[in-house]
């Protein structure tokens, strides 16, 4: 560890005594199957949380999927749905239950891997259901945010309410600054860099690699990206392209163990989250995806059944209680599984003043944590 | 109920008129025992390789009395006129030289074969398939590559970047470009890996790999599994009978091959620059889901090209002036021809060489980037979705009536939803698979033309859409 990580994380504490930091009540439930009927359970898993309705009438809801990784890559051979990416099933009833709460109009999300064609393709790619999709709401739209395209003509500039850890501030797709509710559709997983990937650093992918991709142009944005976000958010070996702000600080370690839990608390605290929802029904242990192999941070992956639905208003409160069912401490310091590689994202989002990563301040409704629980590698 | 009779009176027909080449659909027997034979009942394999060491006449009358064919199978070494010689005093109908052999053994086997009226099979190396009109009855070769998706390699470290699709091993590019160039039988005897499981879903992979590109594998069980299956046990003849189902879909559809390739991308490719190599620009299309036209130098000319609307020239220094006019002529018509680069040149082939080296495969990634940027998301003939496991082939007649499309999958797992976008309008589409009845599929509108949607996909399926 770092002076500077050392002072960074220390001072995490007596931030969190100087002001009261935002919590909201998180709903968990245990379903084993993806055979449920999801519009019904998270309809009472909202209810708990104070009602849709009030949320999302006449607004535009944008959700932010995560399809991590090409279509192709497949682990042990499974639907992508019940290893590491957003399953369908709650992607159709989700839809269906945003429309019957009166929301004006919802958009799918993703800056889908190595390509900046159409989200809607790239789906039917990964086996989903998209034209029943498309049916199951008034309004429905898709779009690749890796650029520019179908209906998105520029970038918007978004600043970290917090002022930034490495970035100040980010360009996206212009349809993230033209949402009026921002929701996380996320699995319940362990990240090879980040120790877990929840609701927030599934956000990490709304960053375009036009303008953050290891091809990205210069100065201008590359329309037609090819490749991931390595050489500008995990290493940090070039700057974005110049249309988007610079680093804060060109001298901070170049180790995406240091940047990239931090690259991803920028990114929420620029694009704020709404409605953080975590699927843990099924899922895969030890990384983001297939491509994490026994030389990962967790030396292995498996495919496991915790049987855990995660629902949330808050993103850090809805993170803080997926991590602790998965078995780890939300507050453990760099060292100590799952952040013993990295800096702890939850408590990085406490600095940056995004809520709170103290169970004891978050009100969990639908089951209690140890009733609940499911191990995780490492876990204690 | 229908489907499956005439499925049984299909294979009934196939087994009763099986004398011609054509119609003779192979197993490796290893085996001599005539008692045996009865594994055989109700299955379509009508045709045993016995390694002739095995063969005797009991054998082989008990084999006549099955309508089952018997060729004897001679491995390289010497001698080979008098092996041939011998085998036939048992009453073999034919012999396949399987391996290595030099010009002359072949030459000469093959004229004692001839002499006596019997069936000569040559599989041989890759690299030297006869394809010309002196071809034996039987082509084919030894030298397959084992299909199957190549397995995540454990020694790479991890990555933080999820990159792209697994490889999948397979014969079906240079099988297109065999179909392309000869009507012959095409026959790959590649055996299971050594020292390794081979589980059920890898022979029905093996089975569907080159039968998608109107090939035939050679049947070869591992030497467990066979013994298993003379044993009568039970889940030995379970996993028979798959692969029989298997081998019987394959065979009831055959005449399906007899359609040309569909789709609008022709490649024009020949053994020289390394059409008949596993790994080639055909294999790499192939992943893609492109439909492709393979065109052999000798059928460089204006009618190969008249479904097409684009071409990848692999090779422009092996074309002689009037084959490159053709091309010109091509691109004045509208077409899009791709040439790889001035000077470059793919090495001639080694004779022992089956697979693309690494030198080889970095020359062909120019060539496959400018394909991707060329072809990019433009429907071709049908685009695939949700079939990163899978391999296709493409067939249909000219005036685009119908099409026919092969799909192959190379997982352990069913896929399901597989949506398939056709290039043009088509009001009628079912879908056959092994495993199941026929189903008719609702087709929707879509800005490629039609789409259809296939629920799920074990092992193989066959979608034929008419207009």
């Amino acid at each position: 560890m770092t002076r500077r990580d050392w002072i960074t994380l220390s001072a995490v504490p007596l931030l969190g005594q100087q002001k009261a930091l935002p919590t909201a009540p998180v709903s968990v439930r245990k379903c084993d199957t993806y055979n449920e009927d999801f519009f019904e359970i998270f309809s009472k898993m909202f209810d708990e949380l104070g009602g849709l309705g009030k949320l999302v009438r006449n607004k535009t809801v944008t959700i932010k999927l995560n399809l991590t990784g090409s279509p192709a890559l497949r682990f042990q051979g499974k639907a992508l749905g019940v290893t590491h990416y957003t399953h369908p099933k709650h992607v159709l009833a989700m839809t269906a239950l945003l429309d019957r709460a009166g929301a004006k109009r919802i958009r799918f999300v993703e800056s889908a891997w190595g390509t900046a064609g159409p989200l809607a393709e790239y789906m039917l790619d990964s086996g989903w259901p998209v034209r029943q999709m498309t049916t199951a709401a008034k309004q429905v739209e898709f779009l690749n945010t890796n650029g520019l395209g179908g209906f998105a003509k520029r970038y918007s500039r978004m600043k970290a309410s917090h002022g930034g850890f490495i970035f100040p501030g980010f360009e996206l797709n212009e349809v993230y600054s033209e949402t009026d509710v921002m929701m996380s559709m996320a699995k319940l997983k362990n990240h090879d860099t980040c120790g877990i990937t929840l609701s927030m650093k599934n956000m990490f992918g709304c960053t375009p690699a036009s303008i953050y991709g290891d091809d990205a142009g210069v100065d201008d944005p590359n329309e037609s990206p090819t490749s991931g976000r390595g050489a500008v958010c995990h290493a940090g070996k070039r700057q974005p392209a110049k249309i988007a702000m610079a680093e804060l600080d060109p001298s901070t370690p170049r180790d995406a163990f240091h940047r990239m839990p931090r690259i991803s608390i920028d990114v929420v605290s620029s694009r704020p989250i709404d409605i953080a929802f975590i699927d843990g029904i099924e899922t895969m242990t030890g990384g983001e995806g297939p491509w994490i192999n026994a030389k990962g941070s967790f030396s292995g992956t498996s495919h496991v059944k915790p049987g855990l639905l995660v629902l949330g208003t808050n993103p850090v409160t809805t993170d803080t209680v997926g991590t602790a069912l998965m078995g780890y401490d939300p507050r453990a310091t760099k060292g100590t599984p799952p952040f013993h590689k990295c800096d702890n994202m939850l408590l990085l989002a406490e600095q940056a003043g995004l809520g709170t990563a103290d169970l004891n301040k978050i009100e969990v409704i639908g089951g209690k944590i140890e009733d609940l629980r499911f191990r995780f590698p490492m876990s204690a | 109920m229908r489907a499956r009779l005439l499925a049984f009176f299909y294979l009934a027909t196939i087994l009763l008129a099986a004398t011609k080449p054509e119609d003779l659909i192979p197993m490796r027997w290893p085996g001599s025992d005539p008692e045996a034979l009865s594994t055989l009942d109700g299955s379509p394999l009508n045709c045993l390789l016995v390694p002739e060491a095995q063969l005797n006449k009991a054998f082989t009358e008990a084999a006549h009395r099955k309508q089952l064919t018997v060729l004897a199978v001679f491995a390289h070494g010497d001698g080979i006129v008098a092996r041939v010689r011998k085998s036939l005093e048992v009453g073999v109908d034919g012999g396949v030289l399987e391996g290595n052999f030099a010009e002359a053994e072949t030459k000469a086997a093959r004229q004692v074969l001839d002499a006596a009226s019997k069936l000569y099979v040559d599989l041989g190396v890759r690299g030297r398939i006869p394809l010309g009109e002196d071809a034996p009855a039987i082509i084919g070769t030894f030298q397959g590559v084992w299909a199957g998706i190549n397995p995540h390699d454990e020694k790479e470290e991890a990555h933080a970047a999820p990159s792209g699709a697994p490889w999948i091993d397979t014969n079906a590019g240079f099988l297109r470009f065999v179909r392309s160039a000869t009507t012959r039988p095409f026959w790959l005897s590649a055996v299971p890996p050594p020292k390794s499981v081979v589980n059920l879903a890898r022979y029905l992979q093996m089975i569907a790999d080159p039968a998608m590109v109107g090939g035939r594998w050679v049947v070869t069980l591992d030497e467990g599994f066979f013994n298993r299956l003379l044993l009568k046990e039970t889940k030995a003849i379970k996993d028979f009978k798959r692969i029989n189902q298997l081998v019987g879909f394959f065979e009831q559809n055959r005449k399906l091959q007899m359609l040309p390739p569909y789709g609008q991308l022709a490649v024009v490719a020949d053994v020289l620059n390394g059409a008949l190599l596993s790994g080639s620009v055909l294999d790499m299309i192939t992943v893609k889901h492109t439909p492709v036209r393979p065109v052999p130098f000798k059928s460089v000319e204006p009618k190969s090209f008249n479904q097409a609307k684009m071409a990848v020239n692999v090779d422009p220094l092996a074309l002689d002036e009037a084959k490159q006019k053709v091309l010109k002529d091509f691109t004045r018509a509208g077409g899009t021809v791709l040439t790889a680069p001035p000077g470059w040149r793919m090495p001639v082939p080694r004779e022992d060489q089956i697979v693309t080296d690494p030198e080889e495969v970095k020359k062909l990634d120019q060539i496959w980037k400018e394909v991707n940027a060329m072809t990019g998301r433009r429907n071709l003939g049908v685009r695939l979705f949700n079939v990163s496991s899978m391999l296709s082939n493409m067939l249909g007649p000219p005036d685009g009536s119908r099409v026919v499309v092969y799909l192959v999958n190379y997982s352990d797992f069913p896929v399901d939803t597989i949506v398939v976008h056709l290039l043009g309008k088509f009001s009628k589409a079912t879908v056959y698979w092994p495993e199941r009845a026929p189903k008719t599929l609702a087709s929707y509108d879509n800005e490629d033309g039609s789409g259809v949607d296939i629920d799920i996909l074990e092992s193989a399926a066959i979608l034929i859409a008419e207009k």
